[in-house]
């Protein structure tokens, strides 16, 4: 699997010495697909191994480890952007990778991500809309179907794009849809938040790795798939890693009534990124093996337990998102006006 | 590692090599393993890139593994070739006789973005008397055709597409490549540098009609050496003018630098003060000229070292 010796250097980088210039055209490779050079650079540079990377090759992760570091500076600069457009009665909660970035996670550091992705409460959303309309974020441009879509169905509103900077806020009421199988409803995380600075928030490292894990089945998209379970890896190190410290974790889903997502992700994580004793106990159920299988198989040629795999967690996520008779409905929609898009897009 | 120069190779070895495991050529620091089914890469690589090294046998890191394959829509369509950087392709694919041209392009934009922990601007580079003469401008500027003309007149060829400079010491560091002319800038440099060798044109790309001057063997086998920057002239063709020109302060040129860097917001403050330290001492102007004689006159009576 073309993934297996960049997995085995996130998780062992003292073993970077045995690996051979001709291995590292693949390991570059897997990692750029998967959109994990960055992380392994810092993986590296955290086990003090960057010097044993051949000069050719740490070029290229140096540009990612640059790349990221800057792209955080401007995300962080955004951020106190939109903090002065916006009202000072509403709090701003980070999500995602700000949130990692924020909070000085570890999975933040070489982490790629381009949209800013903000929560507030659900009562505060026309307001804060206006307030970065006010200062150049245009509402995401979508047909009165998707609009109504997002609005009716949906827990954040279509994306907004800065119109001289490009720079895209996404904005969120909750961490998933209200009509999905395992809502969590948003008044139990503001509860805990974690404050970064004045009226900027975090969701504690508890609700952070629970909605990573959340996230991830949810996406149902593999090629992101192996980035977003190393996240909820290195969380699950940072802030949960001894066994008592993961019943609470444990609690608190059950507590937010996703215990079922949260434990097959984390099996999931721990299975490809843990110690052999920790894969060997992180017992897998039918979901867990569709999203490791799909994530080591994401980049490779398609094979056919990864490529049914891969089909199984979409439909996966589909089931997770909204119920049958909302699901079917749009879904049709969507694959009926596909072809008629595509035409109108080649005119 | 077992270098030859690809001149070493006949045009069907290096064919057998595209169409097998690869063909390693040598670019500046750059490693790059090519491979190619479409058949029409190997004349103008063994004649462009002669005094490059390469490999035959495959082995090591590469810094680029690219393809240029052939591919249709279907079965009644034409044959198009497409450029692929493991995965990654900036451009569409384009007609067949298209190939050349487009691994051009294809790997200027490679050596662009990996380049980028340096200053990397958007600029043909020459060098004379151990200091580089920088020649930023929009297309149409002129500045390809001044650069190959320089490069036939007493001028080393540093790059006539990109300028990389270093962040920790400010010196240019050359990435010799074949020069890319276009329309009348074709015949213009034929009758001015006879000593020019060129590729057949190829008409019909996005540019226009475009042909290929190979980089000099001295600038081949140079490009380790790396020099200060000395001049930066903002070259603007007009047929309608005498030539005029005007000499900037180095923080004008400096902003107009800025605007022909790819990248200024991924280096940030560090880049900008490397970028402005590297100017420090260089002298800067802008120059419109109507003609090639002209601004080569100018040239040779302007960008003079002091002393």
């Amino acid at each position: 699997m073309p993934s297996t010796r960049l997995i085995e250097l996130l998780t062992s980088p003292e073993t970077v010495s045995t690996v051979s210039d001709w291995d590292w055209n693949d390991i570059v490779l897997a990692a750029r697909k998967n959109q994990l050079t960055g992380q392994l650079a810092a993986q590296l540079q955290r086990a003090n191994q960057i010097e044993q990377i051949p000069i050719a090759v740490r070029r290229h992760l140096d540009l990612e480890t640059l790349t990221s570091k800057r792209r955080g500076e401007s995300a962080l600069w955004e951020i106190a952007t939109i903090r002065r457009a916006v009202d000072a009665r509403f709090p701003l909660i980070l999500l995602k990778g700000c949130a990692y970035l924020a909070a000085g996670d570890d999975n933040s550091q070489g982490r790629l991500f381009s949209d800013i992705d903000v929560m507030v409460r659900q009562a505060d959303l026309p307001g804060v809309e206006t307030n970065l309309v006010a200062v150049g974020w245009k509402p995401g441009s979508v047909s009165a179907y998707d609009a109504a879509y997002y609005r009716n169905w949906m827990h954040e509103v279509p994306p907004m794009a800065h119109v001289r900077r490009h720079t895209v806020v996404d904005l969120h009421h909750a961490i998933n849809p209200p009509i999905s199988r395992y809502y969590v409803n948003p008044a139990l995380l503001f509860k805990n938040l974690e404050t970064i600075s004045p009226g900027i928030f975090v969701l504690s490292p508890t609700d952070r790795i629970v909605h990573c894990a959340l996230h991830l089945l949810q996406e149902g998209e593999s090629r992101k798939l192996l980035r977003d379970l190393f996240d909820l890896f290195l969380l699950l190190e940072q802030h949960h890693g001894d066994e008592s410290s993961t019943s609470q974790l444990m609690k608190r889903a059950v507590e937010l009534n996703v215990d079922r997502p949260v434990t097959t992700a984390i099996n999931a994580a721990r299975a490809i990124f843990g110690r052999a004793e920790i894969q060997k106990a992180a017992g897998l159920d039918w979901l867990g093996q569709c999203v490791r299988r799909s994530a080591l198989g994401a980049h490779g040629s398609p094979g056919l337990t990864s490529g049914f795999a891969a089909t199984a967690l979409l439909a996966h996520s589909h089931w997770m998102k909204m119920p049958i008779n909302i699901l079917v409905p749009h879904l049709l929609r969507k694959s009926m006006l596909r072809p008629a898009e595509n035409k109108a897009a080649h005119l | 590692m077992n270098f030859a120069h690809m001149v070493t190779l006949t045009e069907a070895e290096i064919e057998r090599c595209l169409r097998g495991d690869g063909l390693c050529l040598h670019v500046g620091s750059f490693r790059c393993l090519i491979r190619s089914d479409a058949g029409l890469l190997a004349i103008p690589l063994r004649f462009l890139y002669q005094d490059y090294p390469v490999e035959t046998a495959i082995g090591g890191f590469f810094d680029f593994r690219l393809r240029l394959n052939k591919t249709r829509k279907n079965l009644w369509s034409r044959w198009q070739v497409e450029f692929d950087w493991e995965g990654n392709s900036p451009f569409p694919p384009l007609a067949i006789e298209h190939t050349h041209p487009l691994f051009e392009w294809g790997l200027n934009w490679c050596v662009a973005t990996a380049s980028g922990m340096q200053i990397v601007i958007h600029s043909a580079v020459v060098e004379r008397d151990g200091v580089a003469l920088v020649l930023p401008g929009q297309p149409g500027s002129g500045k390809s055709t001044l650069c190959a003309a320089l490069s036939h007149a007493g001028w080393r060829l540093l790059s006539d597409e990109l300028t990389i400079i270093s962040q920790t010491d400010g010196l240019v560091q050359p990435v010799p490549r074949p020069i890319s002319l276009k329309n009348s800038s074709i015949e213009l440099i034929r009758e001015n540098s006879p000593g020019a060798e060129m590729t057949q044109p190829i008409t019909d790309t996005h540019k226009g009609t475009i042909a290929y001057a190979r980089a000099p063997g001295p600038a081949v086998a140079g490009a380790g050496a790396r020099v200060p920057v000395g001049f930066v002239v903002f070259p603007k063709f007009n047929a309608d003018v005498t030539l005029g020109y005007e000499p900037l302060s180095r923080s004008t040129a400096l902003t107009e630098l800025m605007g022909h860097t790819f990248n200024v917001e991924l280096l940030g403050q560090s880049g900008f003060e490397a970028l402005a330290l590297s100017i420090s001492t260089a002298k800067c102007y802008a120059v419109e000229y109507p003609d090639l004689s002209s601004v080569l006159q100018w040239v040779d009576t302007i960008c003079r070292p002091q002393d």
